[in-house]
């Protein structure tokens, strides 16, 4: 087959002329009638590149639809969980909270935007509870996500124990009662990065912690439950002013209010 | 034809598109009868077809399937004896002088049967074919297995069982034929 053509008899101008002259060829007819048997020869497993899609398709088609399956379901329960710090406020087991007198007044005529927290808490400790639920949300919510090297069981046993501790801690927090409406701003807002504290001891919250994203998380939910507490808190210490005579700081802040929250229903006792 | 044996139809339509032209030719040459050469052509790709699942790559397949075509037209010679033309057998003195040199010589000058109303390039052709007709089924086979199978001295001896040395014979006095034959178109 690789002999050399040195003494091949050849006529190239010859050739040429042949080759382009010599231009018949079998009629469309006869070429289907050949390229069907051609077809049907084969017959019906390996009839074309389409069957062999066909026989790829058989092959694959159950470990496809289980890795499908699989995308979807992970896919969905990421998007079931609800953003961080948004809504979800869970009812925190513990001793009943006497309300504080003064606070009445103030869960009435609660912040608009405040209702739903207010609602649940109507009284300024039991609005830390609130955030510390949101705080114990998070935290389920946290060990809801895949974490590597922890088992979904596990996890779901850890958050379940972060939870319980987070309302052990609440639980074991003395009401402050309506003696203590005097405590600043800034020391109720400590309340929940020091009840927040004896959780962060614990390990999987450590862990949970140390999880990428969430440092943001954290910060918006406490923007959120400071923005919830704000408006009722400010009217406590406003109280709390006249009641210790400092009347005159008392009116500069309940203007100060009413400057920021205009539409905010003031109680009956700061009204003029 | 390894890939149409393992299943791919596509394949063999390349396969096909490839040969078609040439198996065509040669067997239309060969039989000198177009609905005959159809006929015959059909057979040759059905015995491809149905060789697929035995076929083994021993030779190219332009050996292969030419050799088919030869085995199929020497049926079909021996099945209608009586209408073999004289030339197909060879004169015992000279192997390589298959028929009688004066063939071209009895036959009319293709000038002459072509009307002056046909095309120039359906004359050539027209020539062309006369001329291939006109010489001795051995010489136009070698000739035809040459053009247009493009195989080489030894495959086209192995096709036609021959010597390698009377199939380059042949070759040449089918050259030189074809040549004196088509001189003015050269």
């Amino acid at each position: 087959m690789t002999e050399p053509r040195q003494d091949f008899p050849s006529d190239p101008p010859l050739s040429r002329l042949y080759r382009q002259f010599a231009t018949d060829e079998p009629s469309p007819a006869i070429d289907e009638r050949i390229l069907a048997a051609a077809e049907a020869a084969l017959g019906a497993g390996e009839r074309s590149p389409g069957a062999n899609h066909g026989r790829w398709w058989r092959r694959w088609r159950t470990p496809l639809a289980l890795a499908t399956t699989l995308v979807l379901t992970l896919t969905l329960s990421l998007l079931q969980q609800p953003p961080p710090g948004d809504g979800f406020v869970p009812v925190v087991p513990g001793p009943p909270v006497t309300p504080a007198p003064a606070a009445a007044p103030a869960a009435k005529f609660a912040d608009p935007e405040a209702r739903p927290a207010a609602a649940v808490a109507p009284s300024a400790p039991a609005r830390t509870a609130g955030a510390l639920s949101d705080r114990q949300a998070e935290a389920r919510q946290q060990a809801r996500q895949p974490s590597i090297g922890v088992d979904a069981r596990d996890r779901d046993a850890k958050s379940e124990s972060v939870a319980e501790r987070v309302s052990s801690a609440v639980a074991a927090k003395p009401a402050p009662s309506a003696a203590e409406p005097a405590a600043t701003r800034s020391e109720r807002s400590d309340v929940a990065p020091a009840v927040a504290g004896t959780v962060t001891g614990n390990s999987t919250e450590a862990q949970l912690a140390a999880a990428p994203g969430r440092a943001p998380a954290t910060a918006l939910a406490k923007s959120r439950a400071q923005a919830v507490r704000t408006a009722s808190v400010w009217l406590d210490e406003i109280r709390a002013l006249r009641r210790e005579g400092n009347l005159q700081e008392a009116e500069r802040q309940l203007r100060e209010f009413r400057r920021e929250y205009p539409d905010y229903p003031l109680p009956e006792d700061l009204r003029p | 034809m390894l890939a149409y044996r393992a299943g791919d139809a596509q394949a063999f339509t390349t396969l096909y598109g490839r040969y078609r032209g040439p198996l065509h030719r040669y067997l239309a040459r060969q039989c000198g009868n177009p609905t005959l050469a159809e006929e015959l052509y059909h057979e040759v790709w059905i015995k491809v077809i149905n060789a697929r699942a035995h076929y083994e790559p021993l030779a190219r397949f332009s050996t292969w399937i030419f050799r088919i075509a030869r085995h199929r037209l020497i049926d079909h010679y021996r099945q209608h004896a009586h209408q073999l033309p004289l030339q197909f057998a060879p004169p015992a003195g000279d192997p390589a002088a298959d028929g009688p040199d004066d063939l071209l010589a009895n036959l009319p000058a293709p000038s002459h049967e072509t009307p002056h109303a046909v095309h120039e390039r359906q004359h050539v052709a027209e020539r062309i074919s006369l001329a291939l007709a006109a010489l001795p089924s051995a010489q136009r086979e070698v000739f035809l297995l040459a053009e247009e199978g493009g195989l080489t001295l030894d495959e086209i001896a192995a096709a036609t069982d021959c010597g390698r040395e009377t199939t380059k014979s042949r070759l040449r006095y089918a050259l030189s034929k074809l040549r004196h034959s088509l001189q003015d178109l050269l």
